[in-house]
């Protein structure tokens, strides 16, 4: 009778044991199929800025940049309004950060 | 002779084990490294990104595209030459053209009328860009609409719009 008993005990640390491991793998077969979804070089194209913040340093952002501050003064007021507008945050730091050194 | 038939089961249930393990691993491995990379988005900034050197130089627009305020229409009937771009690259797909670009540019102080427009590549993708617009869906093509600020040699202020567009779901997307 104590046989037994051992024996049943035995066999369900067993059976719990297997549960586990087979819900373990579960779970890891699923992670990894979402993180392959999740895959991507998009990130590949971010820099840090000046201040150590995360930010994408967008190609046309920098073009556009460029011909703000060969736009006469008169008219970057037009210029400014747009950027601000379309909320482009980076070359709205950007512009400000570069007035303000300009300016002193 | 019963301790002896217990260790026999017990070691086929550890090969069990084993085996549900090693699957296990495997199927990770597999379902990881068998998603392809989906770079549509990059290859249609990368486009972008090309057009814009091409129609901008130094933050003023290219002579040839404009000169004195005045859009040449040779330059939009040459495009791809002038820009060195060809959209004839990929040999694998039925459909042979899988890009689209379309430059709109807009003076600055009217931003609702486009005052001269490129198109270049497979037109049908556009629609793609449409349908997509509240929800995104894998298995159609990738669409980037990007905007910049330049001059021309007069100091007149244009907005100019890239939509670029690549398809080629085959190679990106299971």
């Amino acid at each position: 009778m104590l046989n037994n008993r051992g024996q049943i005990s035995e066999t369900m640390t067993w059976i719990i044991a297997t549960i586990v491991i087979v819900v373990v793998l579960i779970i890891s077969v699923y992670a990894s199929i979402l993180l392959a979804k999740k895959t991507n070089i998009l990130n590949a194209g971010k820099i840090l800025n000046g201040d150590g913040a995360e930010s994408s340093s967008d190609f046309l952002e920098t073009k556009s940049l460029q011909s703000y501050f060969l736009t006469p003064a008169e008219k970057r007021e037009e210029a400014k309004i747009w950027v601000q507008n379309n909320k482009i945050e980076f070359l709205n730091v950007k512009i400000q950060k570069m007035e303000e050194i300009l300016n002193g | 002779m019963n301790k002896k038939g217990l260790e026999q089961v017990i070691s086929v249930y550890w090969f069990a084990i084993l085996i549900i393990v090693a699957g296990g691993i495997f199927a990770m491995v597999y379902t990881f490294y068998n998603s392809p990379y989906d770079i549509r988005e990059v290859e249609a900034t990368f486009l972008a990104n090309k057009i814009s050197s091409c129609l901008s130089e130094n933050g003023k627009l290219n002579l040839e595209l404009n000169t004195d305020g005045v859009f040449n229409e040779s330059f939009k009937n040459n495009f791809l030459d002038k820009c060195s771009i060809n959209f004839d690259v990929e040999k694998d797909f039925e459909e042979k053209n899988q890009f689209y670009v379309k430059i709109n540019f807009f003076k600055l102080e009217d931003l609702g009328d486009s005052i001269f427009e490129i198109s270049e590549g497979n037109k049908n993708l556009e629609s793609n860009c449409e349908i997509q617009e509240d929800e995104e869906h894998e298995k159609l093509a990738k669409c980037m609409e990007k905007n910049f600020y330049s001059l021309d040699n007069k100091n007149n202020q244009y907005i100019i719009k890239i939509l670029s567009v690549v398809r080629k779901t085959e190679k990106n997307v299971k």
